[in-house]
């Protein structure tokens, strides 16, 4: 395998768009990263199309990559449609990494697009619904965000997390987001406002959940000798791995504490090493066990780490620095490239007002998306390093 | 002929008579699973065939959730649980018959109900399980 860069970055901001479709979106994302890398469209080799739910919500269930790539006006070349839900992004970007990595192409392209909002909100959730096991989970009952209530729920009976830290996660993404004009939320929040939102499912309040969202985001990436008639930093792709879900036995390590730990390894680096991450703050106390999960702290620390700000801009760890899906939104198939597209952001120096300083050196994403037998169904973890 | 089918596959059978939580288990590496399953993913054997496993009626909760809203088809408040059983699985279960819900609590024991969804196209009864909380005031 030969090292793989970042050429180009690119994303729509996410919201709600009734007069876009999903080819405006994509062909937007994609035509920003195509002059975000300075290479000509023409040298795009192969391509990924990431998105969840535009089968259940325009009918597109088949080639929906090579439609918006007609939009885009890229064709001919192989196209594949990738499926992971909220993790369909980095799994297009794992996929563009190894097309490289393998030198079976020089440039190859991961697009991610959804689009939600369609009218009919019904229609929205029987389509986020399906992101499990319909015959087994489906039947049993399951609820997403119970299934993350019951991993809060049991880390506050285990390690003392307080509701005002679990608010805190909240108030910080949002502090971010302000800052962000990509995100779909720019207004700040304070731990009351969160704490009195409605419950959604105990201790998880809606001000703590992230907002449906359309959007797109796309990543170019390619080999050394692309990248060495380019005039911009090496960013190298130090580490990619994606795993499933396993059925656990009780105790076991976690599918996040698994895939992290590879990608540490395979990166060469401790979590220590990181500078910046963002990660899937499906809702936002979740980030505080994903903390733990990727090494960042000890088991049971992460609430003091809120506490004392360490995550924030400024901070020593900032997470999150986008807005994370709680502020910035999340536009499933979208996610896992506008995480890459954040981080690429802030190792250039080019995150204008939230901008990390000192301009980091390594950063780490973090995506999820499913669920299946009781874990996340497909989780990646990128780590990405400046040369 | 059985008169009744389960609603989710491979989760429930008869054992002297009553209906029970049924799961599978490993004869080499002797992990259970539930929902049963035909090939164990830690040894990906299919030589040796996996053994059905009877599951206890009582358990433990070891996380729950109380939520205000519902998958379509189901109660509010929608009460779901991570439930531990002595073979050594943690099983996802609604709980029913919760009474006062802030009573609920990690570590409280519970028991098997199961319960009638409805019928499918052949008339037959089609069963679920939940879980009830047992408090100590029903134990006296």
């Amino acid at each position: 395998m030969r090292p793989v860069y970042v050429l180009g970055v690119g994303m729509t901001k996410f919201g709600k768009y009734i007069e876009k479709s999903l080819k405006n979106l994509s062909f937007e994302a994609a035509w920003n990263a195509i002059h975000d890398s300075g290479i000509g469209a023409n040298e795009i080799e192969m391509a990924f199309f990431a998105n969840a739910y535009a089968g259940l919500i325009t009918g597109q269930e088949s080639i929906r990559g090579q439609t918006v790539f007609r939009e885009i006006g890229l064709m001919g070349i192989p196209i594949f449609n990738i499926e992971n839900a909220c993790a369909s992004g980095s799994s297009a970007f794992y996929l563009a990494h190894l097309a490289v990595a393998s030198g079976q192409v020089d440039v190859a392209l991961a697009l991610g697009a959804e689009k939600l909002f369609c009218g009919d909100l019904n229609k929205s959730l029987h389509a986020l619904s399906t992101s499990s096991d319909l015959e087994i989970e489906g039947r049993m009952g399951i609820l997403f965000a119970g299934i993350y209530s019951m991993r809060v729920h049991n880390h506050m009976a285990k390690y003392g997390l307080t509701r005002e830290q679990l608010a805190k996660v909240a108030v910080k993404n949002h502090d971010h987001g302000a800052l962000n004009p990509y995100a779909q939320y720019r207004n700040r929040v304070s731990v009351d406002e969160v704490l009195e939102s409605r419950m959604i499912a105990d201790p998880i309040t809606l001000l703590m959940t992230c907002p449906m969202g359309d959007g797109a985001a796309a990543v170019i990436v390619g080999s050394e000798n692309v990248l060495s008639r380019l005039n911009q930093p090496a960013l190298r792709v130090a580490s990619t791995v994606l795993q499933t879900a396993r059925i656990s036995k009780i105790g076991e390590k976690s599918i996040v504490e698994r895939t992290s730990k590879e990608a540490y390894i395979k990166a060469g680096i401790s979590p220590k090493d990181v500078n910046v991450a963002e990660v899937h703050d499906a809702v936002a106390p979740i980030e505080l066990l994903l903390y733990e999960q990727l090494g960042f702290c000890k088991p049971g620390e992460s609430g003091h780490w809120i506490d004392e700000g360490v995550t924030w801009i400024g901070g020593s760890l900032p997470v999150n620095p986008s807005g994370g899906l709680s502020s910035k939104g999340h536009p499933a198939g979208a996610t896992g490239l506008a995480q890459i597209t954040e981080l690429v952001w802030h190792l250039r120096g080019e995150a204008g007002e939230r901008q990390i300083k000192p301009i980091p050196k390594v950063a780490l994403a973090e995506n999820g998306g499913g669920n299946v037998a009781g874990e996340t169904a497909a989780v990646a973890v990128h780590i990405l390093v400046r040369e | 002929m059985q008169e009744w089918v389960p609603e989710v596959p491979n989760t429930l059978g008869v054992d002297r008579g009553g209906i029970r939580l049924t799961g599978s288990e490993c004869p080499s590496c002797n992990r259970v699973y539930f929902p049963a399953m035909k090939i164990c993913p830690n040894c990906l054997d299919d030589n040796r065939p996996m053994k059905t496993k009877i599951l206890s009626d009582i358990g433990k909760i070891y996380s729950f959730s109380i939520a205000q809203v519902a998958p379509p088809g189901f109660e509010v408040p929608h009460v779901q649980a991570y439930i531990d059983l002595e073979e050594g699985v943690r099983v996802f279960s609604l709980l029913v018959e919760c009474g006062d819900v802030k009573k609920l609590r990690t570590g409280l024991p519970v028991k098997l109900v199961i319960v009638h969804v409805g019928e499918n196209e052949e008339g037959k009864e089609r069963l679920t399980y939940c879980f009830r909380p047992i408090f100590e005031e029903d134990e006296r």
